[in-house]
Parts: C-alpha cells; sequence; structure tokens
C-alpha cells in the first residue's frame, strides 16, 4: 500500500505533458512513447474540420467527443501499454501511444 | 407670346422641345437604372440560390460519405465527405457574405449551420463509433443496427435540406418580384421609344413651323419699320453732321472764353497777392497804432498820476498857507501883546510922570537940598515923556502892523483860496480830460486790435482767395483740356456721322434685300 502510494506521488511529482496537433485530417506524429501518468493535449489546428478523438484500448480508453477548432484537450495515460488514438470522422488519423514505466 | 422677343420665342420653342426630349430621356434613363438595378437584384438573388444549393450538394456529399461507410465499412466510401468536409464552412461563409443583410435568410443559413454541426457532431460521431466497434467485435451487428436506427442523424439532415429549401424558396418568390419590376421598367421604355419619342419630335415639329412663320411675319414687319427708320437715321445723321460743326466752332469759342478766362484770374490772382500785401502791411500798421495806444495809455497814465501829485502838492500848499495864517494870526497876537505891554509901559510912563512930577514937588519943598533931585526928578519927567512918546510911536507902529498884517493875512488867504478853487477846478478838468483820454485810448485800443483781427482775416482770406484762384486757374486749364479734348471728340464725331450716314445708306440697300428674302412686296413696290 505504502509502496503503491509513493508510486503514484512519484508519478504526479514527475508527470509530463505531451501534445498532439490535429492539422490537414492528421495527428502530427505517428507514434509516440510517454511514461504512465504523462498526459497528453490534443489540439484541433484546423480551420473549418471538427474531430473526435478516441481510444477503444485495450488499456486507457477514453473518447474526447467533439472538438471544434482551436480546442484543446487533455488525456492522462495512467496504464503501461500500447494504444492507438483515432478520429471518430476521419479514418486515416491514427496516433500509437505507447504507455511505459 | 406677341409680347416675346425673336430671341425668347426661338429660345422658349427650342427649350420645349428640349424639354420633351429630356422627359423622354429622363424616363429612359431612369427605366434603364431601375433595369440595371434589377438586372443586379437577379444576379444577387440567383447568387444566393446557388449558393445555398452549393451548401445543400456538399451536405449530401458529406452524408453520403458517412452513409457508405456505415454500410460498407470501406474507408474508400468516406471519400465524399472527406473532399467536402471543409467546402461546407467556405460555401457557409460565401452566403453569410451574400445575405448578410438579409435578416430571414440569415435565419435559414443560421439553421443549416446549427443542424449540420449537430449532425456531424452527435449523430454522425455516434455511428461511425459504432461502426469502427463493431469492425472490432466490440458490438454485434444487432446492436450496430439498434444505434443506426436510434440516431437523430436523418432528421438533422432532413432539416438542413429543408431550410435549404426555405431559403431556395423564398429566393425565387423574391426574384418573381424582381422579374416584375423589370418588365415595369421595359414596358416604361418601350412606350417612351415607340410612342414618347415620335410624339414629342411632331410635336415639335410643329411648334417650329408655327413659330418660324409667325416668326417671319414679325421680321418682315420689322423689315418694313427697319427701312423707314434706316431713311430717318439718314437724316439723323446729316443733322448730327451739321451739329458736330456747330459743337466744334462752340469749342472754339469755348477754348478762346477761357483762354481769356485764364488771363483774367492770372490778373485777378496778381491783384490778391497785392492785396495780401497790403493786408500785410495794415497788419503792421495796426500793431503800430496798437503799440502807440498802449504808450498813450501810459502817458495818461502819467498825467494823471502828475495831476493827483499837483493835487497833493496843492493841498500841502494850502495847508502851508493855512499854517503860515496861523504863524501870522500868532505874530498879530504877539503884536496885539506888545501893543498891551506898550500900554502897560504907558502906564509906567504915566506913573514915572506922576513920579517925576511928585519928585519935583518933593524936591521943591525940600529947598536947596532937594535942587538935585528935582533936576533928577526932571530929567526922569523926560525920560518918561520920551518913553511916552516911544511908546505912542511903538503902539501906533503896532496898530498899523497888525492892520496890515491882519490885510496881507487875510488877503494871502482869499487869493490862496482863490488860486486854490481854481487848482482844483483845472486839476478836476484835466483828470476828466485825462479819464476821457485814456477811455478813448482805450476804445482806439479796441478798435486797432479789431482792425488787426480784421486784417489778418483779410490776410488769410487773401491767401484763401489766392489758392481759390489757383484751383480756378486749374479748373480753367482743365476745361481747356477738355474742350481740346471736345474738340477732337467733335471731330470724331463728325467722322461718325459720315460714316453713320454711310451705314445708314448700306443698311437701306440691305433693308430692301432682306424685304426681297422675306417676301415684303408690298414696300418692295412702293
Amino acid at each position: 500500500m505504502i509502496f503503491n502510494t509513493i508510486l503514484v506521488l512519484t508519478a504526479v511529482v514527475f508527470a509530463k505533458e505531451h501534445q498532439i496537433i490535429q492539422k490537414d485530417k492528421a495527428f502530427d506524429q505517428k507514434e509516440i512513447k510517454i511514461k504512465v501518468g504523462d498526459s497528453i493535449v490534443f489540439k484541433n489546428d484546423e480551420k473549418d474540420i471538427t474531430h473526435n478523438v478516441f481510444s477503444l484500448g485495450p488499456v486507457n480508453e477514453f473518447e474526447l467527443k467533439s472538438q471544434k477548432p482551436g480546442e484543446a484537450s487533455k488525456v492522462e495515460f495512467k496504464k503501461e501499454g500500447a494504444t492507438e488514438v483515432e478520429c471518430a470522422i476521419h479514418t486515416n488519423m491514427k496516433l500509437k501511444v505507447q504507455v511505459e514505466k | 407670346m406677341k409680347k416675346m422677343t425673336f430671341k425668347a420665342k426661338i429660345m422658349s420653342i427650342g427649350l420645349m422641345w428640349s424639354g420633351m426630349l429630356f422627359v423622354c430621356m429622363f424616363t429612359i434613363f431612369q427605366s434603364q437604372k431601375v433595369l440595371h438595378s434589377v438586372q443586379a437584384e437577379q444576379e444577387h438573388s440567383q447568387k444566393i440560390v446557388q449558393s445555398f444549393n452549393q451548401l445543400l450538394i456538399v451536405m449530401i456529399n458529406l452524408e453520403t460519405g458517412i452513409r457508405g461507410y456505415l454500410l460498407s465499412g470501406d474507408e474508400a466510401y468516406l471519400e465524399p465527405f472527406n473532399q467536402n468536409e471543409a467546402k461546407f464552412e467556405q460555401a457557409a461563409r460565401i452566403t453569410e457574405e451574400l445575405i448578410k443583410a438579409d435578416s430571414k435568410q440569415m435565419t435559414f443559413l443560421t439553421q443549416i449551420k446549427d443542424s449540420k454541426q449537430a449532425w456531424i457532431t452527435g449523430p454522425a460521431v455516434e455511428e461511425m463509433m459504432a461502426r469502427r466497434k463493431l469492425q472490432r467485435n466490440m458490438l454485434t451487428m444487432e446492436q450496430f443496427i439498434s444505434v443506426f436506427k436510434s440516431s437523430q442523424g436523418k432528421t438533422l439532415t432532413d432539416g438542413v435540406r429543408k431550410s435549404v429549401e426555405d431559403s431556395i424558396s423564398l429566393e425565387l418568390q423574391r426574384n418573381n418580384l424582381i422579374e416584375e419590376k423589370r418588365k415595369g421598367a421595359s414596358k416604361n421604355v418601350n412606350i417612351i421609344l415607340f410612342l414618347g419619342m415620335p410624339l414629342s419630335i411632331i410635336l415639335g415639329l410643329a411648334l417650329l413651323i408655327i413659330s418660324v412663320q409667325k416668326v417671319n411675319r414679325q421680321i418682315i414687319r420689322l423689315l418694313d419699320s427697319l427701312k423707314d427708320k434706316s431713311l430717318a437715321l439718314e437724316n439723323v445723321s446729316e443733322n448730327l453732321l451739321n451739329l458736330s460743326n456747330q459743337m466744334n466752332s462752340s469749342s472754339e469759342n469755348i477754348a478762346e472764353s477761357a483762354q481769356k478766362t485764364a488771363q483774367a484770374t492770372d490778373h485777378i490772382n496778381k491783384m490778391t497777392v497785392q492785396n495780401s500785401s497790403l493786408a500785410e502791411q495794415s497788419k503792421e500798421s495796426a500793431k503800430k497804432c496798437m503799440s502807440a495806444s498802449l504808450e498813450g495809455i501810459g502817458a495818461v497814465e502819467e498825467v494823471l498820476n502828475s495831476i493827483q501829485s499837483v493835487s497833493n502838492t496843492s493841498d500841502e500848499m494850502l495847508q502851508v498857507i493855512h499854517e503860515n495864517n496861523n504863524k501870522v494870526s500868532s505874530i498879530i497876537n504877539l503884536i496885539e501883546n506888545i501893543r498891551e505891554k506898550t500900554n502897560v509901559i504907558n502906564d509906567i510912563v504915566m506913573q514915572t510922570r506922576l513920579l517925576s512930577f511928585n519928585a519935583s514937588v518933593e524936591a521943591a519943598r525940600a529947598g536947596e537940598l532937594g535942587k538935585g533931585f528935582s533936576v533928577v526928578a526932571e530929567e526922569v519927567g523926560k525920560l518918561a515923556n520920551l518913553s511916552g512918546v516911544a511908546a505912542k510911536e511903538i503902539g501906533d507902529l503896532l496898530v498899523s502892523s497888525t492892520k496890515e498884517v491882519d490885510d496881507i493875512a487875510k488877503n494871502t488867504i482869499e487869493s490862496m483860496n482863490r488860486y486854490s478853487i481854481e487848482i482844483q477846478s483845472k486839476l478836476k478838468h484835466s483828470n476828466e480830460r485825462a479819464h476821457i483820454s485814456s477811455e478813448l485810448i482805450s476804445k482806439m485800443k479796441f478798435n486797432v486790435a479789431s482792425v488787426e483781427g480784421i486784417t489778418e482775416n483779410i490776410c488769410q482770406s487773401s491767401n484763401e482767395q489766392s489758392l481759390g484762384l489757383k484751383e480756378v486757374n486749374k479748373a480753367i486749364q482743365d476745361i481747356d483740356h477738355v474742350t481740346s479734348e471736345q474738340t477732337h471728340k467733335s471731330q470724331k464725331c463728325f467722322e461718325i456721322a459720315e460714316q453713320l450716314k454711310q451705314h445708314s445708306s448700306e443698311l437701306t440697300i440691305q433693308t430692301q434685300l432682306l424685304n426681297q428674302m422675306f417676301g415684303s412686296k408690298q414696300k418692295e413696290a412702293s
């Protein structure tokens, strides 16, 4: 218990924030490696296009719902493992997130 | 109309015609403007219809892409969506730019945009997510169909289509109204072109013909009159020639008179200068008189002072005489006293005689002894007699002296009083005369001052007169100059009169020609 608490606190203290830009119906990176507890900010830099970023897992599932141009949303990745982030409308938009310890 | 001038008549006809043509042209211009405006409105309306149609096409493409993918699961079917997704916002912006002043259309556009946004962020995402999950076996086909059936996507896309149809319908109604306006404007242009223009031309021509006829008649009448006037003008020119000659000779006479007047003025001017000089001299004399009168006043004052002094001296002399009289009176008193004292001496002499007599008597009684005494007594008696005689003489002398002194004193007083009265009388008379002289000199001084003032005025007037004469001289020179000019002008006038005569002759010939031109046969015959 104490070990887990220490681990969480350490993760909180050393957690990093990454940014992924959505532009021209694509993520600005194809793959990203982050640490457990890190978070990614997904920012919509399009002019007229709305995005809907989600992940179906197997770990760190999430769905940001609709993101209008100029909006940004943060997602924390708490579990270790690989996951694929996509856009619900734009099927070509794919980002592989590798969460490591 | 009859009272109007030819120019006014022609101008008014021209103006009327121009006015009618202007009205026609203005109406055509206005109709053309309306047509252009209507055309622009129609083009704008068509653009709006096209832009709404474009929005509908984009929306159909988006829907087609999504539905194709949902049905097939193949990303290739999403192509219409991917190609048109960005176009929707662009088309919406273009449409908004076209209808920004139209609140109704803006409402429809807002509804379209809201419905599209609600569809793309709601049902479309849900359905796409469901399809993804189906592909990854996270949902069964039944669950996917259930999601698809319960989705509000169709309702929203139908809403978009409905709004587009409404907006296009509204625009078409407007288009119909614009078309009616266009037809009305075209009709006006046609009416003006096929009815107004020919009518105005015919009316204008009719007016022109009538006016020309009227003007022609009036010109003929005028020409007849002009011919008479030109003949009269010839006579007038003749008279003017004679008059010019007379004027010329008059001008020469005036010039001569002006010359004489100038000479006379020069003479007057010289006289004025002389007058001025004399006035200056008079002024100087008056000043001298003034000075002399002032001196006279001084002298009279001195005389008065002298008279006063004489008067004072006379008074003093009277005083002295009076004092002398008093002294004479004192002398008389003294003489009186002496006479009294002489009487005393007489008494003493009497007493001495008595005493010498008594002594003689006594000496006689004494005899021989008294003989010497009797001699003394006799001598004393003799002395007493002598003294008595002397006293009597003194007394007589005193009486005569007193009388003489008294007489002298009385005479002196009387003489002095008489002289004093005379002196006083003469002094009074002199004083009066001196005062009269003083008054006369004062009057003379006043008169001299008046004379000086008058002389000053004369002097000033002479100077002013001299200036005036100079101006008169200048005016005469001007008259002379003007007369010369007048002579020159009268000569010119003569020349002009000759020219006028020549022109009037030419005018008569021209009038005859015009009469022939405008058909005034009556006069020509005459």
